[in-house]
């Protein structure tokens, strides 16, 4: 048994150039490694695990700097002062990585099959013709059918969940003895990425490699991981194995994290509440054309399909689904954001399917909606003040005094300084930027809010604090919320119906915890096995 | 959840205070065991951890304008442009309209500090004589030593109208009874620094006219292609396009020989800005286009939209801001095009008219080989139209710099 360990990092810094000064984005981290293992790192954005990864493949970006101090021994050799030539001899083929986004990883320019062999020509000489055979023999590894056809194929021709396959055959093509997985299936609906953990798994037991995992989901870590590094602003906080940290964490922070994964229940709620939303038959289909005048080709492609849906004044009802399920569109069409669409809307007991945008506009206020990216949902270039305020100025609300008094009342219930108003969104992080789009919405006293993903761009303890805000805010204004989500676990804990949708179609719907608790669909409980 | 609340809008305000701490002295007990505040994304941290005042968009702009050198000095020469062309009067020593038909074609005349009397801070020039070679009779200047002719601070000289009163002083008034043309005379001994100092104002009138003309029809057009999309876009880009494919140079001629014989020159003048308008929005119009339709899509957009908003707000309060700044570039950028366009027309005769003066029609004077060869002086247009473009093309890029880093 050698007594060095196969990796060591030790001490190890890395420092960013800023503006005007420097930033230590990871603070003297020290873990090591043990051949066949898999060490995960843990931490919410901009703890440093990404970065740190990077640091040990030698890849930061040209403003970072690895600190004097940094040791990184990897099988016995020093990796932090090696030259950049034979490092670049390493990466690749003793050590590789999978990034989180499979689409800007592979060069849409070049087949999959091409940009396999390519790093097998590079590191091991071989001929085209056999890195060619190679490379379909990896596709095959991980599992992806008719490899011969597939290697002839284009990254675009493929799925999200077949372009992290192909990079990962790309990753072990030099049987690698250390894998970096850099969130290797955060991009990914939930089923695809249960399948990815499996093949994970399966290839590192077949090549006895080394591995470490980075991601922010706690459920990943649970499944893969032998050891855990706890990571927060740039500073390893806890380490141990998985088991240990997951049944008594020591750290605070450690407890925290742990603590804030989406719990509590949703409101109760009596059943003989009026109906305020109601839809019937909704059908929302989009004409693609392309092609020349001459070449026209013509498709029409069914994103909603004959979806009913009720939601009662209080209620919460959930929609369900993985990306391209078509939940987001029914949600834009029931607002009546996107006007051409079939079958009823009923708000209220009125009618409201056919309403041009100007008869649409004395309900604006009572209907609205809240997006999913806090970063592209706020106007940069408008104070929160403005932009808080906005709704009331089109609805000619109010003079300015009692705007700014509304506009700081509804700062203060999504949980800000109601002082801050006069600040611009970029000030803000993530989270506090979600509330400024809540506090948008509420200004305007409406009755019902969709939320269309307004946790899935945030951190899980940031994501946490923004279903106990938006539950309290329903208790505490009577909302009625139209809930989109990819998150079993978010829908768990606020809505009380839900609707499971696939293809544009419903799978099931029910009330949420019969759903849950006792799925009838194979594809609901495909659904619940990945995400429980 | 109200206690978890107010700490963390505490930290929503303190937070970019602490990220600054952090990086500075590289640990932060106080908050080490604190609950997490929500961490702002790695690529938004440089922007939180630079200050904790807030700031608006145009403060940090400016910030990062004043880093770069370069742009600064690009800066200064814009500025010291547009105050001499505004103060031109004030600064010529001579009425730029005045002949004087004992001293054409003559050198410049070097001015000095130091003479008999010591350091002066006013200059002195000493006169030219001017002989003739026996032989070709080539014009000899040589400067008699014995004499200074000095100029006099803030004295009075030439009849000035501005803001409608009138002046006769001026900031170096030259010696009546001594030539002291500092960058020589033309043809007709009028004293080329006066002239270059005047004609530098129709040169920038014009490209500040047709910039500002073109500027808003191709922002207007182009918000409003990108924006309203489907038939009203298909039919402004076929617009676009046909003024992009016009031939430029052919145009611009055809245009100025139908213009009436009897035109007077201010009329002249403004038809060559509506053309030169006419032709230049396109470039913008495609630009403006292409970025409203990305922002069209982002969900900004989207919630003004589901707040109410109608197309005039959406459009001049949401998309308008957003791409202000990449115009304002392109409207320092598109200056000194416009600046060498009118020059190139003018010097080929068929821009602006005399009596009329602007530094293309300056360089008028030089076209000819014999000219050029006998008084290289007459070019000297050229080194103002080169600092000028360097000068906006300097300040333009900075600008550039300063606004794309900050691009959402």
């Amino acid at each position: 048994m050698p007594s060095t360990p196969f990796l060591e990092v030790r001490d190890l810094s890395v420092d960013f150039k800023l503006d005007r000064q420097r930033f230590r984005a990871v603070k003297a981290s020290s873990f090591q490694l043990e051949r066949g293992e898999t060490l995960g790192l843990v931490g919410e954005s901009g703890s440093g695990k990404s970065v740190t990864a990077r640091a040990i493949m030698r890849l930061l970006p040209a403003t970072a700097k690895l600190a004097i101090t940094s040791e990184i021994i990897f099988d016995g050799q020093e990796l932090a002062r090696l030259d950049s030539e034979s490092m670049r001899k390493i990466r690749g083929d003793r050590i590789s990585m999978i990034f989180q986004e499979p689409m800007s990883s592979l060069n849409p320019l070049y087949t999959v099959g091409d940009q396999i062999a390519e790093s097998l020509v590079l590191h091991q000489s071989m001929s085209k013709k056999m890195a060619r055979k190679r490379a379909v023999e990896l596709l095959d590894e991980v599992h992806i059918p008719d490899p011969e056809a597939r290697a002839r194929q284009y990254p675009h021709q493929l799925s999200g969940g077949q372009r992290q396959r192909v990079m990962i055959a790309t990753a072990i093509a030099n049987n690698p003895e250390l894998l970096i997985a850099d969130e290797p299936t955060t991009a990914l609906d939930v089923t695809v990425q249960a399948e990815i953990l499996k093949l994970l798994k399966q290839l590192q037991e077949k090549h006895g490699m080394a591995m470490i995992f980075i991601t922010h989901d706690l459920g990943v870590v649970q499944r893969v991981c032998d050891r855990v590094c706890v990571m927060r602003k740039g500073e390893i906080v806890e380490t141990g194995p998985t088991r240990s940290i997951f049944a008594a964490p020591e750290h605070p922070y450690t407890r925290q994290l742990l603590a804030s994964e989406p719990s509590g229940e949703p409101l109760p709620v009596t059943q003989d509440a009026p109906e305020l939303l109601s839809a019937k038959h909704m059908d929302v289909r989009f004409d693609l054309s392309w092609g020349s005048i001459w070449n026209r080709h013509r498709r029409e492609i069914v994103a909603v399909d004959n979806v009913e849906l009720s939601l009662k004044r209080g209620h919460t009802v959930g929609i369900v689904g993985e990306s391209g399920s078509g939940k987001s569109t029914l949600g834009k069409a029931l607002l009546r954001l996107m006007s051409d669409h079939g079958g009823e809307v009923t708000w209220n007991g009125e009618r409201i399917d056919g309403y041009s945008r100007h008869e649409m506009l004395p309900l604006r206020p009572k209907m609205q909606v809240v997006f999913q990216d806090p970063f592209s949902s706020l106007n940069p270039r408008m104070s929160v003040r403005q932009i808080i305020e906005e709704g009331l100025v089109i609805h000619r609300i109010g003079n300015a005094g009692d705007r700014l008094e509304r506009v700081r009342q509804a700062l203060a219930d999504v949980g800000l300084d109601p002082d801050c108003y006069n600040r611009y969104p970029h000030e803000f992080s993530g989270g506090q930027r979600q509330r400024i789009a809540i506090a948008r919405v509420l200004v305007l006293n409406p009755d019902f809010v969709l939320l269309d993903e307004p946790t899935s761009a945030l951190d899980l303890s940031v994501q946490a604090q923004i279903i106990d805000l938006l539950r309290a805010l329903q208790e505490k204004y009577g909302l009625s919320y139209l809930f989109i989500s990819h998150d079993l676990k978010v829908v768990r804990a606020l809505c009380h119906d839900v609707i499971v949708m696939r293809n544009g179609k419903v799978v099931e719907s029910g009330a949420c915890s019969e759903v849950l608790s006792a799925p009838k669909s194979d594809y609901t409980r495909t659904l619940i096995k990945a995400a429980f | 959840m109200n206690k978890r609340d107010s700490a963390h809008s505490d930290v929503a305000i303190g937070g970019l205070e602490v990220t600054l701490g952090d990086s500075v002295a590289g640990d932060a007990p106080s908050r080490a065991t604190a609950p997490d505040p929500d961490m702002a994304s790695k690529a938004r941290a440089p922007l939180e951890a630079a200050g904790s005042k807030p700031e608006s968009h145009w403060r940090l702009v400016t910030r990062r304008f004043l880093r770069s050198r370069s742009a600064i000095m690009g800066a200064l020469l814009v500025l010291a442009l547009i105050m001499s062309a505004v103060f031109a009067d004030f600064l010529s020593p001579y009425d730029p309209t005045l002949r004087d038909s004992a001293n054409f074609y003559m050198p410049p005349n070097a001015i000095h500090f130091v003479g008999k009397d010591g350091f002066s801070p006013v200059p002195y020039v000493h006169p030219l004589e001017t002989t003739f070679d026996p032989n070709t009779f080539a014009a000899i200047f040589a400067s008699d030593t014995s004499k200074e002719c000095h100029f006099q601070f803030l004295g009075q000289g030439w009849r000035y109208r501005f803001l409608g009163f009138e002046f006769d002083r001026h900031l170096l008034t030259p010696a009546a009874d001594c030539a002291m043309n500092v960058l020589g005379t033309d043809s007709l001994g009028r004293d080329m620094l006066s002239r270059i100092l005047v004609g530098s104002r129709l040169t920038l009138i014009m490209a500040g006219l047709v910039v500002a003309v073109s500027i808003t029809i191709g922002t207007l057009v182009g918000l409003v292609s990108g924006y309203f999309g489907g038939i009203v876009d298909l039919l402004l880009q076929r617009v676009t396009e046909f003024i992009l494919a016009l031939p430029e140079l052919p145009f611009f001629l055809a245009l100025v020989a139908i213009m009436p014989r009897n035109a007077s020159p201010t009329t002249v003048f403004f038809l060559l800005a509506a053309i030169l308008s006419l032709l230049k929005w396109a470039g913008l119009a495609r630009e403006v286009r292409g970025k409203t339709l990305a922002l069209s899509r982002v969900d900004y957009i989207l919630s003004a939209e589901a707040l109410g908003a109608g197309n005039a707000r959406i459009i001049l309060r949401h998309l308008l801001p957003n791409i202000i700044s990449h115009v304002i570039v392109v409207t320092t950028l598109m200056i000194p095009q416009i600046i060498l366009a009118e020059s190139f027309l003018s010097f080929l005769g068929v821009g602006v008219q005399p009596p009329l003066v602007s530094w293309g029609l300056l360089l008028n004077a030089a076209k000819d080989m014999q000219n050029l060869g006998s008084y290289p002086w007459m070019l000297m247009p050229v080194g103002c139209i080169l600092i000028a473009v360097l000068g906006f093309n300097l300040f333009g890029d900075g600008l550039r710099d300063a606004i794309d880093p900050y691009a959402n």
